[in-house]
């Protein structure tokens, strides 16, 4: 008998201990896409401080996401000289630029690159984008912006 | 009522009226997609229930103990009501034949053709409210890549794109650089629908004192925003071009 109150309490003690974890961001799970089909450089490096703001507030653990580049959105990948090869007209992707990206990549979040703009605009994934590969691509991002809200994801466009 | 019966005056009052039965609705909805003087009927009648009830909004309720006073109210209330009804009446005949195909979008939200809840189907409304994006036409690419591909995975999928504020320029007549490209994709796609805000076109020609025309393939929304709420309430994805 004895033995069960322990078991019991520790239990209890245990899941209370996991409730005040989850609670603590005050937030619990989220999942959420982001979206970004523009390529002005301020706005984009906006859409980067929103989504570290946003791990902040929730804690990466808590955070399922993902953000869904297509059209001009591309931008932000492109590196700065291979710009001129590619229908695009601006190449973001420069080392500060990188740099952010890579650290949010480091906390789980998730590019998705469409390749139908890929296609459009004449653009190789292996030699004009920072650090994309296949598994990063998606047929389009506007039906990939739907899948995932009708799995449960909330938009957001920065 | 059954498909084989006509549709009536009573019907579309009913309808209006908001006084039908859900299957009814659907049934009339769907009518009315294939009745283009049917729906002008049905906006027509909406239109004078809009006039009645401003009518009344100003008239005080009589009250039991002027029972007399209240009866001249009445009657003073109906005239006014016939004689509004009567102006717009003969506005409506003289006004130039509406410059777009005015279509009720349907509210359970299954777009021009019938909706097939056996089927998974994608849904996608397109919110285009910046000017830049209305002169690229960059989100024709982008309707037709989905549609297309979709359409050749048989996978089914509605689109419906919703123009307001600035947007309103890709649907505009004489104002939109893509008037052959929208009518090229309205006749290939039927599950493709382009929506204009009523509330930006009015606010144009009062702002501007002009005359908002529509390109022929565009249905009109009282208003844009709350369009697009309903329909992400009824579970479609949201997608701001």
């Amino acid at each position: 008998m004895k033995k069960i109150v322990a078991l019991i309490s520790s239990v209890v003690f245990f899941l209370g201990f996991a409730a005040v974890a989850v609670a603590e961001s005050g937030y619990g799970k989220q999942k959420v896409v982001y979206h970004i089909n523009y390529d002005d450089p301020k706005q984009q490096a906006g859409a980067m401080r929103n989504i570290q703001n946003h791990i902040n507030a929730v804690g990466a653990d808590n955070l399922d996401l993902k953000v869904v580049l297509h059209g001009k959105g591309l931008s932000l990948l492109l590196t700065p000289d291979t710009a001129s090869k590619t229908k695009l007209k601006l190449g973001n992707a420069s080392d500060e630029m990188q740099a952010k990206i890579s650290g949010l990549k480091d906390q789980g979040v998730d590019f998705q690159v469409c390749a139908n703009t890929l296609k459009g605009k004449k653009i190789s994934y292996e030699d004009d984008l920072y650090d994309v590969d296949k598994a990063d691509i998606v047929p389009s991002g506007v039906a990939e912006l739907a899948r995932l809200q009708a799995k449960g994801y909330t938009y957001i466009k920065p | 009522m059954s498909t084989s019966k006509p549709i009536g005056e009573v019907d579309l009052h009913s309808l209006v009226d908001g006084e039908i039965a859900t299957d009814e609705r659907a049934e009339l909805h769907a009518a009315l997609r294939d009745d283009e003087a049917l729906s002008a009927r049905v906006c027509e009648l909406a239109r004078y229930k809009d006039l009645v009830q401003l009518a009344y909004a100003d008239v005080n309720p009589p009250q039991a103990s002027r029972a007399t006073g209240g009866r001249i109210w009445a009657v003073a209330a109906s005239m006014i009501i016939a004689a509004l009804l009567a102006v717009s009446g003969i506005q409506f005949l003289f006004q130039e034949p509406l410059p777009s195909r005015i279509v009720l979008l349907d509210p359970d939200g299954s777009g021009q053709q019938l909706a097939d809840p056996t089927r998974d189907e994608t849904r996608i409304v397109m919110h285009l409210k910046a000017r830049e994006m209305a002169r690229t036409g960059e989100v024709l690419d982008e309707l037709e890549a989905v549609l297309e591909a979709f359409r050749q995975e048989g996978r089914p999928i509605r689109i419906e794109l919703v123009a307001q504020g600035e947007g309103l320029e890709l649907v505009r007549e004489g104002f939109s650089q893509y008037a052959e490209r929208i009518q090229d994709l309205a006749g290939r796609y039927d599950n493709l629908t382009f929506v204009a805000c009523q509330n930006s076109i009015e606010r144009i020609s009062r702002e501007q004192g002009v005359e908002v025309h529509l390109l022929p393939q565009v249905v009109i929304t009282s208003s844009g925003v709350s369009h697009i709420a309903q329909r992400q309430a009824q579970g479609w994805a949201y997608i701001l071009i």
